[in-house]
Parts: C-alpha cells; sequence; structure tokens
C-alpha cells in the first residue's frame, strides 16, 4: 500500500502548530487514539473484558469533558492517564479469579497438559503469558513508562501521563527494561 | 563528553530524546569508551528482546466495532432525561401536603375570599333593596377558590451534569468502589437504580459520529468504505491469519491517522486544493486496503 497520503498528512500535521489546530470531533479523538488507550488497558490488565471495560470509561470520561478537555499534543497523555489509573484501581479491587487463570495457565504448561509443539496458538498464547506476566512484576512508574515508550510516546508525553519528571523518564524505561528481561528469563520466555 | 553515560543518558541518547548538542556529544563518547559502548549495545539487546515479547500483547486487535457501539449506547444512556423518584420521606410528606392544600392560606385565596365577600354583600344589599321584585337570581359567579398546592410527586428531575476538572478526573480514584468483579456496568452504572418511564421524551442529541459534519467529498468514501467493511465482517473474525490480522489493523491505523489529519487540514484551510487532494488520497488508501482485505477474506473462505 503507497503511503504518501499518510507521510504528507502527518507532515502537515507536525507542520501546524497544535494551539492554532482545530480541536478533535470526539469521534477523531476515538478514531485516533483508542487503540493506544485498550493496548495500555490489555497489557495491565491481562483480560480482554477488563480492558474493553477501561477504554469505554476512558472514553466516556472524555466525553464528559467536552468543551474542557486537553487539545493537540495533551490528549493521547490524558487519556493513557485517564486509563491506567482505571487500570490499577481494577486491578486493586478485582478478584483473585484473575490470578488463579493465570497460575492455572502457567501449571498447564509446566505440567504437560498441553503439548506445545502440537498447537501452535497454545505457543502463542503462552508468549503472551509470560510477557505479560513479566510486566505485571514491575514496579510502577517503570512499568507504565515501558509500555508507554513502546507505543510511541515521546519522554515529554510520557512525563505528562504519568506527572513524572522528564528528565526522569530515561532512567525508568532503563531500569525497566532490565528489570522485565531479568523477570522474562526467570518465567522461561525466549531469550532471542 | 569526559564522563561515562548514566544508564538514563545512555537511554535518551539511544531513544533520540536528547538535545542536538548532547546527542552529538553521547556519540562522541560512545566512540571513545569501550565500556559504554558495551553498555549501549547490552541495552539495545534488551529493548529488542522486550519489543519482541510484547509484540503480541500490542498487536492484539481491539473490537473497535464493539467498543464504538457500546460507547455510544453509554452516551445516549448518559443524554436521556433520568426520572430519579422521591426519597420516601418526601412522597409522604407530599402526599399529606395534597390534603392541606384546600386549607392553606394565601395571597390569592385571601382575594379571592375578599371578592367572594364583597359579591355576596352585593348581592343583599341589592335584595334588600328591591323586594318586591321576583328574584332573577343572580347567578353565582363567585370565582372558584384556587387550589394550589404541592403535585402528589415532584416530577422527572434532572440530572445533573458531572463536571469534573481534567485534573480531578486523571486523578480520580476511578470507578466507583464495588464489592466483586468490575465490569463495565459496575464502572459506569454504579448509582442506584432508576426507573426510566417510556413516556418522557428523549432530547433530540446528536450522537458523536454526527458531531463532525462531513466534507461534500467524504459521503460517497463512507458509503464504499460501509460495504467494503461489512463484506469482510461478513467472511468472520477468523477469515484472516493473525499476523495478517494484525497487519491490517496496522495499516488501517496508519490510514485512518491520515483520514484523520487531512480532514484537520481540509476544515483548516477549505479552499486549499492541496489539503482536499491529500483526504481523496487518504480516502482511496482506505478503499484499496479495505478492497484487498474483502477479495482475499473471499478468496479464503471459498478454499476452505
Amino acid at each position: 500500500m503507497s503511503k504518501p497520503a499518510t507521510a504528507l498528512a502527518t507532515d502537515m500535521l507536525e507542520q501546524a502548530q497544535p494551539d492554532s489546530a482545530p480541536a478533535l470531533g470526539f469521534d477523531e479523538a476515538f478514531m485516533l487514539h483508542h487503540r493506544a488507550v485498550y493496548h495500555t488497558a490489555y497489557a495491565l490488565l491481562r483480560d480482554v473484558g477488563l480492558a474493553e471495560d477501561v477504554t469505554q470509561e476512558t472514553f466516556l470520561r472524555l466525553y464528559r469533558q467536552q468543551g474542557t478537555q486537553p487539545a493537540g499534543d495533551h490528549l493521547r497523555p490524558w487519556l493513557l492517564r485517564v486509563a491506567i489509573n482505571l487500570a490499577h484501581n481494577t486491578n486493586r479491587t478485582r478478584t483473585r479469579a484473575g490470578a488463579r487463570e493465570a497460575e492455572f495457565f502457567k501449571q498447564a504448561g509446566g505440567e504437560g497438559a498441553l503439548t506445545p509443539a502440537l498447537d501452535a496458538d497454545y505457543e502463542r498464547r503462552a508468549e503472551i503469558e509470560a510477557a505479560r506476566a513479566a510486566l505485571a512484576k514491575i514496579d510502577e512508574p517503570m512499568r507504565s513508562c515501558l509500555l508507554l515508550k513502546q507505543q510511541g510516546l515521546s519522554y515529554r508525553e510520557i512525563a505528562e501521563a504519568l506527572q513524572v519528571n522528564e528528565s526522569y523518564v530515561g532512567s525508568l524505561v532503563a531500569r525497566g527494561r532490565k528489570e522485565f528481561v531479568r523477570v522474562y528469563g526467570k518465567i522461561g520466555g525466549r531469550q532471542g | 563528553m569526559n564522563t561515562c553515560l548514566d544508564e538514563g543518558m545512555l537511554q535518551a541518547y539511544l531513544d533520540g530524546e536528547l538535545e542536538r548538542a548532547h546527542m552529538e556529544a553521547c556519540a562522541a563518547h560512545l566512540a571513545a569508551c569501550a565500556t559504554c559502548a558495551e553498555l549501549a549495545h547490552e541495552a539495545e539487546h534488551e529493548y529488542a528482546l522486550f519489543a519482541t515479547a510484547l509484540a503480541p500483547v500490542l498487536d492484539a486487535v481491539p473490537p473497535t466495532e464493539r467498543l464504538r457501539t457500546n460507547l455510544e449506547d453509554a452516551i445516549a444512556d448518559l443524554q436521556a432525561p433520568r426520572f430519579v423518584p422521591e426519597p420516601a420521606p418526601a412522597r409522604l410528606r407530599a402526599w399529606l401536603a395534597s390534603f392541606a392544600a384546600p386549607f392553606t392560606i394565601t395571597p390569592r385565596r385571601v382575594a379571592a375570599f375578599a371578592s367572594f365577600l364583597v359579591a355576596v354583600a352585593l348581592t343583599v344589599t341589592l335584595t334588600m333593596m328591591r323586594p318586591q321584585q321576583s328574584g332573577d337570581g343572580i347567578a353565582d359567579k363567585q370565582p372558584e377558590p384556587q387550589r394550589t398546592g404541592a403535585p402528589a410527586n415532584g416530577g422527572p428531575a434532572a440530572v445533573p451534569t458531572v463536571t469534573n476538572t481534567p485534573a480531578e478526573v486523571a486523578q480520580s480514584d476511578g470507578p466507583a468502589k464495588v464489592n466483586g468483579p468490575i465490569s463495565y456496568r459496575n464502572i459506569v452504572h454504579a448509582t442506584p437504580k432508576r426507573h426510566r418511564p417510556e413516556a418522557l421524551p428523549v432530547p433530540d442529541v446528536k450522537t458523536p459520529a454526527e458531531s463532525a459534519p462531513l466534507l461534500p467529498e467524504e459521503r460517497s468514501y463512507l458509503t464504499t468504505i460501509a460495504t467494503l467493511d461489512a463484506a469482510i465482517k461478513a467472511q468472520g473474525d477468523n477469515a484472516l491469519p493473525p499476523s495478517v490480522r494484525a497487519e491490517f489493523e496496522r495499516n488501517l491505523a496508519l490510514v485512518d491517522q491520515a483520514i484523520i489529519a487531512t480532514r484537520v487540514a481540509v476544515r483548516r484551510n477549505p479552499q486549499a486544493a492541496d489539503a482536499k487532494e491529500f483526504l481523496r488520497s487518504a480516502y482511496q488508501n482506505k478503499v484499496e486496503l479495505l478492497s484487498t482485505v474483502a477479495d482475499q477474506t473471499q478468496f479464503i473462505a471459498a478454499r476452505d
């Protein structure tokens, strides 16, 4: 697929002054940012249904802010901050059922209940679960820093989303990265 | 730069987040310092491992249409007028008040009673002044005492709009604290049950999808896109292999961003022919993408 329109549109958007650009409509904001919000929620919650709930609630809060919502470059960090807060609250209050499910999955793999070689889908799911389990063991704000960095946010946006000093973001990403690799190796993820 | 790079500086260099002068200084140091160069290499390797491990998580396909539909339903629910029944003590007081209403002294009733007395006095006077005349009863035109008082119930009350500042919202504790598993209904409807009588009119409000008016040339593209989208969905979610689907979603996200960006540009400069051309190209890209995927899903479905 040719991308001349995409590249040119990106250039046009970058050249526009954020404060003078017309505010995005709600639908446009949803189209632009719902994937990042959903992926962040999914990575933090390890549950598709809860990730959907958090995504919907995040945009519902944006809808309620119409007229006073952050504009331009500030919208995405704001949305992700709301999503991360909601995800953390959800994690704190949900039952242990989610942890039991993850434990069962881990034990099923360890005891050979399913033969990985015969189930390619299982292998993929096991990789996803290992990555998410490793991510869950990293402390905040390093974990969120890593997630947001991986989704293409700049240090300034990460600092705004997580309410940390921008000069500190590099250290958080570096420490989070080291911790992830250490934990991921222990869980049994592929080392590349 | 003679001192070795700390981990934060090194990471910022690798991420391209330093100012130009600092970037050049770091590059020069890495060229001269074997220790820092080794650390940089290790950091790149670790980050690549992290990115690879997390790729399946971040490539998960979001249920865009379901999210949009549920969101629109929730917003319509927010906008519908709600009937909030009064609490029981208030209802009892109102019911009792309805009995006392006729006996409540109000200025209007005082005036009405005074008028009645005047009318009666006139009638009596006139009657006494004409004792022999047959009585055409003067029509008793005293006004009915006005009945006022509280209605039996307060009627539907408008729900106050929640207006938190962005900081409050972002810093809030999130959804209302509820017991048990968190679900969408718990998050959004963590309020007392409400009764919504069907007779109440629903205000005519625009859904979010209608809030941004379409540009003239968009309608035909949107019709084509909707047709192709329906054709893809008709084949089911499993019509495409997961990796192909992930790639499709990524390309779709790129195209959608291009469409939004060019729409913004056209709205800012309605007379700019270039902006309109870019918008047409962006839509055309989306149509081509969807056509390709629709053909592929149909081919796979026919083969299976």
